[in-house]
Order: structure tokens, then sequence, then C-alpha cells
């Protein structure tokens, strides 16, 4: 499903640490959890989520390593923090509040 | 080798120009890479020909323009993210450091007393004001020239030197451009605030640095007018810093800024 860019925004940082949040993966692996996982209805650009990951790390939320045990081509590997779980955990809450709110004004637009 | 070439274009289109620094740079490169390889055979095991799965990977990436535009901005923020983080961590040193000249202006400046405190009050806020200024930029050009990414950790005496390198030189600028603005001004007009310090030229241009801010604020007690212009260095100064906490707040060490 093609979503709304201005609606995605931010959102995708969360898909990301909440992957990571299950196991340390690499860019590949990523993409593929996040079709797996959210059942096909976010399909990203497979290039969007490495300016995003560049940015997470810089902020500590996540910690990029090369896999040194793959034979041919090295891979990057990804682990979140503590800090990225915190963040997480946040993200959380206000995007439970969020929906919480947003179901309840379209309920009362489909009402009105 | 066709299936090579195809993706180092597409990667070295996407880098170009993205303002990552070049030790990332080459990293992002490989990364990229054994990404597009492995949806490359993705596609191969799936049936497709080795045409239409290099086609396929490099569509599934999407357009290297974008991904370059969003690295360029990604880039942009952490450097201005670093340099603001810099100004906030140490911004009570650099207050000290300030009143610290200050108070050596209002101490070693001659005069009557008040001429004297009004002298450090110019030199504390003319110091806060290009000081934060300052560092900001050099914190952002330090991003750019050291090509690191921007580190969340503290580094307190590195900050802590700046401060100071910042103060002296902008003490040792005023030795040697301050003769220079007084005889500009005083050529350029009548009624500017440094036609006043122009009165006291030769104490300036004998060497004594403190004198042109205690010059100033002479020129500052003689005219109500010109007396705003202490008090507007005092309150941009300040406002530069109470925005940047308002803005701001540091938790686990790091700093984060609204609308992050």
């Amino acid at each position: 499903m093609r979503f709304d860019r201005e609606l995605l925004k931010g959102t995708t940082e969360t898909f990301l640490l909440a992957a990571l949040a299950g196991m340390p993966c690499h860019g590949y692996q990523l993409v593929e959890q996040l079709k797996r996982r959210s059942d096909g209805i976010f399909e990203l650009g497979e290039g969007t989520i490495y300016p995003l990951l560049y940015k997470l790390e810089a902020r500590g939320w996540i910690k990029g390593q090369w896999d040194a045990d793959t034979g041919r081509r090295r891979r990057r590997v990804y682990r979140i923090t503590p800090r990225g779980r915190r963040q997480l955990a946040q993200r959380a809450r206000q995007w439970e509040e969020l929906v919480r709110g947003m179901t309840l004004i379209l309920k009362g637009a489909a009402h009105a | 080798m066709h299936e090579d070439s195809d993706i180092e274009s597409w990667i070295a289109a996407m880098l170009t120009g993205s303002g990552l620094p070049v030790e990332r740079r080459a990293e992002v490169a490989d990364e990229l890479r054994g990404h597009i390889q492995q949806r490359i055979t993705a596609y191969r095991d799936a049936g497709l020909l080795e045409e239409q799965a290099i086609e396929g990977a490099l569509a599934d990436f999407g357009s290297p323009q974008v991904i370059r535009g969003q690295l360029r901005r990604q880039q942009r923020a952490l450097d201005r993210r670093h340099a603001l983080s810099e100004l906030r961590r140490h911004t009570r040193w650099f207050l000290a450091v300030c009143g610290l000249f200050a108070t050596a202006a209002a101490i070693l400046a001659p005069g009557p007393p008040l001429t004297r405190c009004l002298a450090g009050a110019c030199l504390f806020a003319v110091l806060l004001t290009t000081g934060s200024i300052a560092t900001y930029f050099a914190s952002l050009a330090e991003c750019k020239v050291k090509h690191r990414l921007p580190r969340p950790e503290h580094h307190f005496a590195r900050s802590c030197l700046r401060w100071m390198a910042v103060a002296a030189l902008f003490l040792a600028g005023t030795l040697l451009f301050g003769p220079v603005m007084v005889g500009i001004a005083g050529y350029l007009g009548q009624n500017s605030l440094f036609q006043s310090i122009l009165y006291r030229a030769p104490e300036v241009v004998e060497g004594a640095p403190w004198l042109i801010w205690y010059n100033i604020g002479v020129a500052a007690l003689e005219s109500p007018i010109r007396s705003f212009v202490v008090p507007f260095f005092m309150v941009l100064g300040a406002a530069l810093l109470i925005t940047l906490y308002e803005r701001s707040r540091c938790v686990d060490g790091q700093t984060t800024f609204v609308g992050d």
C-alpha cells in the first residue's frame, strides 16, 4: 500500500528500532523483516533505510559492526543499544496514545 | 562485469555529493554493494534472468538522487546537532571564562568604578555573543574537517580549551583590529559610537587591549542612545543561549532538540 509521505514521516525510525529490538540484523534482513512483520503493508525503497540507519547510529540508538565471519562479502550488522530501547519504549507509548486519540476522533466522525 | 559496473555506477551516483565523511562513504558503499548483491541473488533464485535481476534490485533500491538527498540532509542535521550540543554542554564554563575576562577588564581598566564595571559588562556581553557564534561555527567546521561522526560522548577538556581559545583570539583581535576599526569608524561618520572611542584612539594604539572596552563603556555612559549597545549585546547573547536551552534537553548525556 502507498502511504502519504507526511503520514509516514518519523515512523520508519520506529520500525527500524522495533525490528532491531527483536534481533541484530543487516540492511537486507531489515527490509525483509519489515515487509514480513507488517504483512506487506509497508514496503520501503530499500535504499531509504540507509540514511535512517546512519542517523540512528549517530544518535547512539543502534550500533553497527562489520560481520567478520561471513565468507565472501562483509556485512554490517546493527544492534539496538540500551538507549535505543528506551527510545523505542517511549515511541511505542506515544504511538499507542496517538492511535487511541485518532481512533476516537475517526469513530466520532463516522457517527456524525 | 556488466553487473558490477551497473551497481558501481548506481552507488557512485548515490554517494557523490552526499556530504558523508570520506571513511564513512567507503563503508556505506560496501554495505550497499552487499545488500544489492543479496537482492540480485534472491531474484536469480526466483527464476529471473541476470539482467532482470539487476534491474529489479536497483529499482527496489529507489532513485540514487533521492537517497543522496536524504543522506545530505541527514549529514547536515548531524553536523548542526553536534555544534549545538557542544555549545550547550559547556555553556557554564563559557560563562565562567567570559566572566573572568570581564572581571579582569573591570579591575585593570582606568577610571571611576562605574565606568570600569561598564567596561567589564561590555566585554562580557561581546564575548558571550561572539564566543557563542564562533564556537557554533568552529564545531561545524570541525565536523567537516575531521570527517567524523558526531560523537555523543563528553569532550570536556577539549571544549573548555576551545572556549578559552575563542576568548583569547577575540582579545587578540581587539588588539590588532581595534585601532583599525576606530580609524575607519572615525573616518566614516560623526555620530557613531566609534567616534567617541576615537577621542582615545592613541591610548588604544599604544597597545592596551582592555582600553577599547573601557572606551566603549565611557561612550555608553556619555550618551543614552549609545548605552543601548551594551544591553543589545547582552540580550542577543542571552537570547542565543536561552533559545538553545529551551529547544534542547540533555538525556543520557546526549542532547536532543525540539522537533527531533
